[in-house]
């Protein structure tokens, strides 16, 4: 079976070497982090697509063992930062600092300067420092002082958040949920795994037993690779009419922007990628659109207390728009 | 048939929507209407499709096309006198009520005008898709509505039929542009062609009983005629016996002015309502007439004659004057005055007026009168009924036909017991009160109007007479031709001398069989229209060696009358069943392989297609919000194969990879989706499947 798609398009060999990295580091990831191999390709297909994710569970779950392993796996410089009410913004940035050693004043890097920056319990920090991860998140870069610095590539952030015991915390605002393509949990292993988890001598929880399976500059590569595959029309269509759904629905007070969408089309390319084709299927739509759009999605406050749910709303609008079918395309 | 709409595609389906158009016009005579039609059929699809190829939107185009249609249409009703909205609802009844052939006219010519315009305007909108349906329905409801509107005489041996068949397939080979397919689709189009050509050979030539008459769904317009029946009128026209009344051109033959039908002690009446001649066709049985009929043609001239009657050879189903209405039951011909009657001067009479009519009448078999019998059938009723009779005349009624022993032996008996025992005379006290009827028959002679009478106490008198012996009567008042107007060759002159009533009483399958109670009698009892019986020959309207080579009118063979009853039996409905039900399987299975064929020639997504097909014909439909991996994992569980799989994977690689991307083989995976699919099936309900239609509406 060869292929002669454009010079442009991903091809299949791209495609089988994407897959194959995709399974190293999952299978590299999973050595810490047991019975979560769904949600372990879920946040390396964002981390492919270049995108953050937000992994929101309860406390002991995993959720930073799976960003210290994932950042391990990849080889990258990995910083963590434990979010609290009285950390400032600078403290997350970085700031311009004196040195008397030469009378200069030079930036001091904070701890967003790495391939993979853990952002612990991000809603235990005030509304101003979590702000601070806006720009960054989005430009990858940190102005301080009127002068942008890049952090380096490629640049993900993985922030968690505990649902419950929320006294004290500061709600995630819409425009920064939006920054996160992903918002995924993990929940508690069963049986099997927790059995795993808990007999001595377990590698699970361990990160320093996590191989380095890739480098900073193989993501980068694989990251474009992911780019330049192929979506049809049909799809993306599909992927709006998804969208458009769940905007027009009564319940829903605020739904996905296009850059939402826009952020659904490239994981569904990341996540096609890792299944191995060089194109894009109703599918990978399907199967991204809840991790993609629930956390984009607001109720209304009726539709909250009748006890609908974001997912619930992205579920019906799946449920009521017809995929593109091979023969009618 | 995923191509551009080209130029022979449009002249492909003008061809078409031609041939439905024609079939509309059959139901005029003359060429005005099927060339009006035929422009009807091409000028919206020829602009249409022009102005969308500018690329104009099609509802745009459709929007103001149809707006010129309204407005032509518009224009057109603005001549035929009635309003538009009038002209346009009413346009369907108008048309099933009108006499066939219809007249060439603007009411009637804007329904099926715009019916064409339309339907070829939708045919011009849809022809842009990929499939060449609109063509083919557009003229099939064309066609379906001339044949509703001529009652399938307008195509009565399916050659339009056959030519829309021909040009549909003909397009589909020639117009396809799959050329690879071409030798598959010529053998599927022969056999087609062949089916078609046997159910509309079967069709035609077992003729139907009794066809579909959309007409006897339309209540037709009636018009109320209360005028005195023209009894009176006998003793003016028998005392001038020279008077011309009437010049008729073709058979020689009786002429009916009115049939009576109604005796309640005083006078006869007959019906009242009469509609216009053509409404109710002669097939639908409603003029109670034998089983051996003829029909003929004569063109009469009112020269000098009162009142508003038509004379007429029968019952008529054609008449040249388009005002004429007549009365169903009896066929009573009239001309109403309230639309002018005048043709010529200005007299208010119907004199100088001149019409040609056809009408059918009984010819019985004089043979077979000896042992004819009297039915007993509620609709005879009526001519059996009879006010209250004096008992002395009830009691001569009933002695005059002691001796008789069949129902035609007491007719004859009354027939020669009047010829007996009265004298006609033009002069003679008229009426057909009881009265007059006990004076004329028991009066002792001497007594004014005793045993003297005109033909209105003779026919009269038989009718009673008959009645209460059981007999269904009926009178006619008529002219009846003699010896001298025989003579001249191609038609009579009507004179006084020939107005005269008589009675006719109704024998089984022999119809009405006339009689003639006056002493008047021929010199030759072996006229034409009499009817010789076993002890003599009586006058009356009958069947005419002579008439059938007159030069003006015309007389159909009486060996074929049109409404003789077949006796085919059970086997010919069931063959046509059974033939139907075929060529019904045919069409699916063909309309079946059509479609795999179109399926398997687009590769893989054809393929998942046709796997759906199979899905759903195993009882396992597709929905909507299912995509193909979806349909896969479900199908796959239920039918236990990995098949569907591969089906679903390469037909997604197919319709969502990029250009260029190669495919793998699907047809075995397709074979096996099959075999499983079809193995779900219960057994009993395999057979069905290659003809299964419910694929069509996934």
């Amino acid at each position: 079976m060869t292929t002669l798609a454009p010079t442009t398009a991903t091809t299949e060999q791209e495609v089988a070497e994407f897959r194959r990295a995709h399974q190293r580091l999952g299978d590299a990831v999973e050595v810490a982090v047991r019975g979560k191999r769904s949600v372990v390709d879920l946040v390396l297909v964002a981390t492919f697509a270049r995108g953050h994710v937000l992994v929101e569970d309860l406390p002991g779950t995993g959720k930073t063992t799976l960003a210290r392993a994932l950042a391990r796996a990849l080889g990258g410089e990995m910083h963590r930062v434990q979010f609290t009410p009285d950390l400032l913004p600078s403290d997350v940035t970085g700031t311009s600092v004196f040195d008397p050693r030469d009378g200069q004043v030079r930036f001091r890097p904070g701890p967003v300067f790495a391939h993979v920056v853990l952002a612990d319990e991000i809603n235990r920090a005030a509304a101003k420092t979590q702000s601070a991860l806006l720009e960054v998140m989005e430009e990858h870069t940190v102005s301080v002082d009127g002068t942008a610095h890049p952090v380096p590539e490629p640049f993900t952030v993985i922030a968690t958040q505990n649902p419950i015991d929320l006294d004290g915390t500061y709600r995630l605002p819409e425009a920064q949920l939006d920054r996160f393509m992903v918002r995924t949990s993990l929940g508690f292993p069963d049986l099997e795994h927790e059995l795993e988890v808990l007999r001595p001598g377990s590698t699970a929880g361990r990160i320093d037993d996590v191989p380095v399976v890739s480098d900073p500059g193989e993501m980068a590569r694989l990251s474009a690779v992911v780019e330049r595959l192929h979506v049809a029309d049909p799809i993306l269509t599909y992927a709006r009419q998804v969208g458009v759904a769940i905007r027009e629905d009564r319940r829903v007070r605020l739904g996905a922007s296009t850059r939402g969408l826009r952020s659904l089309v490239r994981a569904v390319q990341a996540y096609a990628a890792s299944c191995g084709r060089h194109y894009a299927i109703p599918d990978d739509v399907r199967r991204l659109a809840e991790p993609v759009l629930a956390h984009r999605t607001v109720l209304t406050r009726e539709a909250v207390l009748e006890g609908h749910t974001a997912i619930g709303v992205v579920q019906a609008a799946l449920d009521d728009v017809a995929p593109p079918q091979p023969d009618r395309v | 048939m995923r191509t551009t709409s080209g130029t022979w595609t449009i002249v492909w389906a003008g061809a078409l929507l031609v041939l439905g158009g024609l079939s509309l016009a059959t139901a005029w005579s003359g060429p005005v209407p099927a060339l009006c039609l035929a422009g009807a059929a091409v000028v919206p699809l020829a602009i249409g499709r022009a102005v969308l190829r500018l690329g104009i939107s099609a509802w745009a185009t459709a929007a103001v096309l149809v707006s010129l249609l309204v407005l032509g249409a518009y224009v057109l009703a603005a001549d035929a006198g009635s309003s538009f909205s009038d002209t346009v609802t009413d346009a369907v009844p108008r048309l099933l009520t009108t006499a066939r052939p219809l007249p060439v006219r603007a009411d009637l010519l804007v329904g099926p005008l715009l019916l064409t315009a339309l339907v070829s305007l939708l045919v011009a909108i849809r022809l842009t898709s990929d499939r060449r349906v609109a063509p083919v329905v557009g003229a099939l409801v064309l066609y379906v509505a001339g044949t509703l509107l001529t009652a399938g005489e307008g195509d009565p041996r399916g050659l339009l039929a056959s030519l829309l068949v021909a040009c549909t397939l003909l397009g589909w080979v020639v117009l396809d542009e799959h050329r690879h397919r071409t030798a598959r689709r010529t053998a599927l189009a022969a056999v087609l062609a062949l089916s078609a050509t046997g159910l509309l050979a079967a069709s035609t030539t077992l003729a139907w009983s009794r066809p579909f008459e959309p007409r006897t769904l339309v209540d037709p317009p009636t018009v109320d005629v209360v005028a005195s029946n023209p009894l009176a009128h006998l003793g003016a026209w028998t005392s001038d016996p020279d008077r011309l009344l009437l010049e008729v051109a073709g058979p020689v033959q009786p002429l009916r002015l009115v049939t009576l039908d109604t005796y309640d002690g005083a006078g006869w009446t007959t019906g009242t309502r009469y509609q216009p001649v053509g409404e109710v066709t002669y097939d639908d049985s409603r003029p109670l007439l034998g089983t051996s009929p003829r029909t003929s043609t004569v063109r009469v001239e009112m020269v000098d004659i009162e009142g508003r009657w038509l004379p007429s050879p029968g019952w008529p189903t054609a008449v040249s004057d388009p005002d004429a209405v007549v009365e169903p039951t009896s066929g009573n011909l009239y001309l109403p005055s309230s639309d002018g009657i005048v043709r010529t001067g200005t007299s208010t009479s119907t004199r100088d007026l001149t019409y040609s009519v056809t009408a059918v009448a009984d010819s019985p078999d004089e043979r077979r009168l000896a042992s004819a019998t009297v039915p007993s059938r509620a609709d005879l009723a009526p001519y059996l009924a009879l006010p209250p009779l004096p008992q002395p005349l009830a009691a001569f009624a009933e002695r005059s036909v002691t001796d008789a022993v069949t129902p035609y032996d007491r007719a004859v008996a009354i027939e020669t017991l009047l010829h007996d025992r009265a004298r006609l005379s033009p002069t003679a006290v008229s009426g057909s009160q009881l009265w007059r009827i006990g004076t004329f028959l028991l009066a002792e002679r001497g007594t004014p109007g005793a045993r003297v009478g005109t033909a209105e106490q003779f026919a009269t008198s038989f009718a009673i007479m008959a009645r209460h012996n059981g007999l269904p009567t009926r009178v006619v008042v008529g002219f009846r031709p003699d010896a001298d107007a025989r003579a001249g060759a191609g038609g009579w002159s009507v004179r006084g001398r020939h107005a005269t009533a008589w009675p006719e009483v109704y024998f089984d399958e022999l119809g009405w069989v006339p009689f003639t109670p006056t002493d008047e009698r021929p010199p030759q009892r072996s006229d034409e229209e009499t009817i010789k019986r076993g002890r003599g020959e009586d006058p009356g309207p009958g069947p005419d060696a002579d008439d059938r080579e007159s030069g003006t009118g015309k007389v159909d063979d009486p060996a074929t009358p049109p409404t003789s009853e077949r006796t085919d039996g059970p086997v010919v409905p069931a063959a046509l069943v059974v033939g139907a039900l075929l060529a019904i399987l045919a069409l699916l299975l063909a309309a079946r392989r059509i479609r795999s064929w179109r399926h398997l020639r687009d590769g893989a997504v054809g393929a998942w297609a046709e796997g759906r097909d199979a899905l759903r014909l195993a009882g396992m439909p597709v929905a909507a919000h299912q995509t193909a991996d979806q349909v896969a994992t479900m199908a796959g569980e239920r039918l236990g194969t990995d098949a569907v799989h591969v089906l679903a994977a390469e037909a997604q690689r197919a319709a969502f990879a990029p250009p260029g991307t190669t495919v793998g083989e699907v047809m075995p995976a397709l074979h096996d989706v099959r075999r499983c699919a079809r193995r779900a099936v219960p057994g009993w309900r395999r057979w069905w499947w290659r003809f299964d239609p419910s694929v069509f509406l996934r």
